[in-house]
Parts: C-alpha cells; sequence; structure tokens
C-alpha cells in the first residue's frame, strides 16, 4: 500500500513554492487546497513550515487547527520542532505526527526524548539530502540553508536507534525542478530502513511516481508543484501562464521572492512540470498494479 | 444532542477526535473531573503515546476506578488506538504493565522475526477491515451495529506498534493483515468497544463508524 501525500511549504498565510529550497512564488491558501486534497484523495499532508528554523516562530498551528477540524487525513507538522513542548502544542492543534530536522541535528537525543513520551509512531525524521562534490548525500537543515557534515545513512539509522517512526526524505537538489526523483538517494534509505519512508522531491509527472515506487522500497510518496500547480488552475489562481506542459513564460502575476522564475536559477530557467490531479494518479498507478487506496 | 464524553487523561491528540464527533453534531465535553465522567452517556477514550505513560495519567487522577464505576450500568465505553490496548489486562510494551483488564488478553509488538522480515514497523498508513461475517449487517436493519453502513473491506489508517489480542475470539469483530500477522481491529465486548485504527483519521468510512457510536441505545 503506497501512500500519496501532497507537501505543503507554509510560509505566513500562503502555501509557497521555491526551486532547491530557494526562492518562491505564492500559490495561495493552505486551508483551500487541503480541502481539495482530501477530497481528491490525498491519504495525508505533509506541512512544512518554510520559516519556522529560522526566524524561531511557528505560525503554522492556526493553520493546522483550521484544517485538521475539516480534513479527517492525518496531518504532518515539519519545520520549528525545537522541544518537547512544541510537540505537545501541534498534537493540540491537530496535528497526528511532527518532522523533526534541525533541532534534532543540534540534539540528536531530542529524537530519543520525543518518540518515549509520544511513541515512535508520531515522530518523524525529516531529511534534507544535498549532493555534495564526492556523490554522496549530506544532511542539511534550516530549510535547505545549512550543512550538517552528517551523511545520510549513519543519521537515518542512528535516528532509528533513537526510535523514530517514520522517515521524510527530500531531495534538496530535485526540489521544484519537476526532474523526477532521485532514485538513488532514495534507494540509499530504503535498501536497509526498517521504519517506513516517505520520498519526496522532483515529481514531474505521472511516470516519475511509478519510476521511484517501481525501482525503491519506497512506503509513501509526497510531492508539492505537479499537484499545487494543477489545483491553483482549478481554483483559478492564475499562477502560472500554462501552455505546453512548461511552467514559467512570459509575463506573469505571481507574487513572492520569483527571481528565480524570471531569471533563471542554477541552470534552470524553466520547469517542467505536468499538472497531476491525485485521482488520476491514483488510478494511473493502480492500473499499473501498484496498490493504493481508491 | 447526543453527548459524548472524552476522558482527558493529557495523551495527546484529542483534538482531532473532538473535532470528529462535532462534525457529527454531538455535543462533545472533554474532562477528567470524576462526576462528568461517571454521568457520561458515551464515554471515549482515545490515546497517543505509550502504554505505560497512558496507564500512569489515569491512575494518577482515579480515572482507571471511575471507568470502571462507569460501566457498572452497561454505557458505551470506546478506546481508540491506545485508549483500546489500555482495556487490555497487560502490554508488553517496553516491559510489562497491567491494564484496565475490561478485555481479557495482551497487547504484543509486531512480530518482526526472519519470516516477517520485509514489514515496517510501526504500521503507518491504511489497511483493511476485514469484518467477520456474523457481524456485517445485510440488511442494514440492526440498529446497534458498530459496522453498520460500512463499505465492504473498508480502508482504515493505523498508526502503531503494537496489537491486541483478546482471549476470547467471539468479540473480535474485525481482522486486519500486517505482513504476516492478522490481529484484532475492532472487538465489541456488550457496549466495551476498541478501535486500532483512528477513525478520525479514516475519511468517511472512519466517520461512519464514529457514527455507529453515537446511536448505539442507551
Amino acid at each position: 500500500m503506497i501512500r500519496i501525500i501532497p507537501r505543503l511549504d507554509i510560509k505566513g498565510p500562503n502555501i509557497i513554492k521555491g526551486l532547491c529550497y530557494d526562492g518562491y512564488r505564492v500559490l495561495g491558501k493552505p486551508e483551500l487546497f487541503s480541502e481539495i486534497y482530501y477530497n481528491e484523495g490525498a491519504d495525508e499532508l505533509f506541512f512544512q513550515d518554510a520559516v519556522a528554523s529560522l526566524y524561531e516562530r511557528n505560525n503554522l498551528l492556526d493553520i493546522v487547527s483550521l484544517t485538521a477540524g475539516k480534513v479527517m487525513i492525518p496531518i504532518t507538522v515539519c519545520g520549528g520542532i525545537r522541544n518537547i513542548e512544541d510537540i505537545t502544542e501541534a498534537l493540540n492543534a491537530g496535528a497526528d505526527k511532527v518532522g523533526i530536522n534541525s533541532a534534532a541535528i543540534k540534539k540528536p537525543d531530542f529524537l530519543e526524548k520525543a518518540a518515549r513520551k509520544f511513541g515512535s509512531q508520531c515522530i518523524v525524521l525529516s531529511i534534507e539530502a544535498k549532493k555534495i562534490d564526492n556523490g554522496k548525500y549530506e544532511v542539511w537543515s534550516d530549510y535547505g540553508r545549512e550543512p550538517s557534515g552528517f551523511g545520510i545513512k549513519k543519521w537515518a539509522k542512528d535516528a532509528e536507534n533513537f526510535g523514530i517512526g517514520e522517515i521524510y526524505l527530500s531531495s534538496v537538489d530535485n526540489d521544484g525542478t519537476g526532474l523526477g526523483f532521485d532514485i538513488d538517494l532514495i534507494n540509499e534509505i530504503t535498501s536497509y530502513s526498517k521504519v517506513p519512508v516517505i520520498a519526496s522531491g522532483g515529481a514531474g509527472n505521472y511516470d516519475d511516481f511509478l519510476e521511484a515506487i517501481n525501482k525503491t522500497n519506497l512506503d509513501a510518496i509526497s510531492a508539492a508543484s505537479v499537484f499545487h500547480y494543477n489545483y491553483a488552475n482549478e481554483l483559478k489562481n492564475k499562477i502560472t501562464n500554462n501552455k505546453s506542459s512548461i511552467l514559467r513564460m512570459g509575463k506573469h502575476i505571481d507574487t513572492g521572492n520569483i527571481e528565480f522564475i524570471n531569471e533563471g536559477y542554477g541552470g534552470f530557467d524553466n520547469i517542467q512540470v505536468n499538472l497531476c490531479s491525485i485521482k488520476n494518479l491514483k488510478v494511473f498507478l493502480n492500473e499499473n498494479n501498484i496498490n493504493v487506496r481508491i | 444532542m447526543t453527548k459524548i464524553t472524552l476522558i482527558d487523561y493529557e495523551m495527546g491528540n484529542i483534538f482531532n477526535v473532538f473535532k470528529a464527533f462535532e462534525m457529527l453534531g454531538c455535543d462533545v465535553v472533554l474532562t477528567k473531573n470524576y462526576n462528568e465522567i461517571l454521568n457520561a452517556d458515551r464515554l471515549v477514550l482515545p490515546g497517543v503515546g505509550s502504554f505505560e505513560n497512558g496507564m500512569n495519567n489515569l491512575k494518577k487522577y482515579h480515572t482507571d476506578e471511575i471507568i470502571k464505576e462507569y460501566l457498572v450500568k452497561d454505557r458505551p465505553l470506546l478506546g481508540i488506538c491506545v485508549g483500546m490496548q489500555l482495556m487490555m489486562t497487560r502490554s508488553y510494551e517496553n516491559g510489562v504493565h497491567n491494564g484496565l483488564n475490561l478485555i481479557k488478553g495482551d497487547v504484543v509488538r509486531f512480530d518482526h522475526s526472519v519470516k516477517n522480515k520485509n514489514i515496517k514497523i510501526p504500521q503507518i498508513g491504511w489497511n483493511h477491515l476485514n469484518i467477520s461475517e456474523k457481524h456485517i449487517d445485510f440488511d442494514n436493519k440492526e440498529n446497534n451495529l458498530i459496522t453498520k453502513n460500512l463499505k465492504a473491506k473498508p480502508y482504515m489508517y493505523f498508526l502503531h506498534s503494537y496489537y491486541v489480542k483478546p482471549k476470547n475470539k467471539d468479540i473480535s469483530i474485525a481482522y486486519t493483515t500486517y505482513g504476516k500477522n492478522t490481529f484484532c481491529s475492532i472487538f465489541k465486548k456488550n457496549n466495551i468497544i476498541g478501535f486500532q485504527f483512528h477513525p478520525e483519521r479514516s475519511a468517511d468510512q472512519g466517520l461512519i463508524l464514529l457514527k455507529n457510536f453515537t446511536k448505539i441505545k442507551l
């Protein structure tokens, strides 16, 4: 059973989407997207606070409460979870699980304390993985800004020993690019992991999902752009001038820090993303003999 | 208005259970007060966290004794996830701990031995309920049936490493299979009901179960 989990990066009151954890365009209200995703058959939601670690604040919880009361699927809250009180607050606001990254890198025993108090099933290790020069992957923190010096494999193993119940693995390099999932990265974790792994970063079309599911031992798959841009169109948020399958073109009416769209970013000057509906994705996967909840 | 009393024993994540019953139009009270629990019409023991913490917290407020007093009149009690597990005789989570002993049997961990090495623990995600034939209400006539109006083999959301093994197999009205483990995912003994999954996170099918709970005749 493979779970499909839309990822909502949230800054202030809005969903945003960047490229390689940099820049962002504003897409709309998370509570509206959440309800659509729920009705379309999403299995869970993953909320990532895009600023919490940087500015030491967490404005996500009001949005979580607003959403959790209407959306009857699990919500994981990630970003700005620094101590036991933060977890308690997130759960009281309606989160079912919390994702921990930066705080665990600073104090790995935080994971152990959290798992003992709330149970393993509640504690998700969030790994922001970045490929480094020797082809290996390094753990980054603070929303893809700070290198930790940790290799991902050892870090994931240590965290499992501390009692985490799940791993949310995202590729900083593929984030927002639509180039497909980083299969090597996912395999590096799923080849030995004893806890469920959610893979994220790079989905650009239906086939990318199928490839990642078939070539790795992942348990759940997460994506943002392919879903957000699809439903943003439905919501008539005119954020894309969407002709053919290329998202960025000509004049746009975007808001956000969108220089990456206007001027290109790290060699990207357009983003190849086919718009995907969650319903159709599940039908497609089902036709390809993947067990999903329909 | 149907009254639902949620037991507050500081075990996290009450919010979503609360909201789900509100969505069903119930008057929901969250309390650890002796009289409020004792005089409840329908009592719910939710729970996220470890068995040991849960039991310690129940004892701290003497809620374990109040629950037993409440049950003397055979009123409905629903345990969800750890709440279900706490109803059992004992649990093997982090040592051996005694539970409420409302249902005879143990709480044990998923088997991670060689024959089952491919399963991930915890089980996180959606899985089927296989409802025992005698508990499927083909005519939708029996109002007291907790599984009324569900789809065949409905999906529910599970989030757990341990499961219950009731001694009396007749009370298990639904089973779920994970890896090579087939375990009891719903039990019902008189008006004592347990769900191993989270109905409040299991979309429309989970809501149906909660609604059925609110319809049990008093």
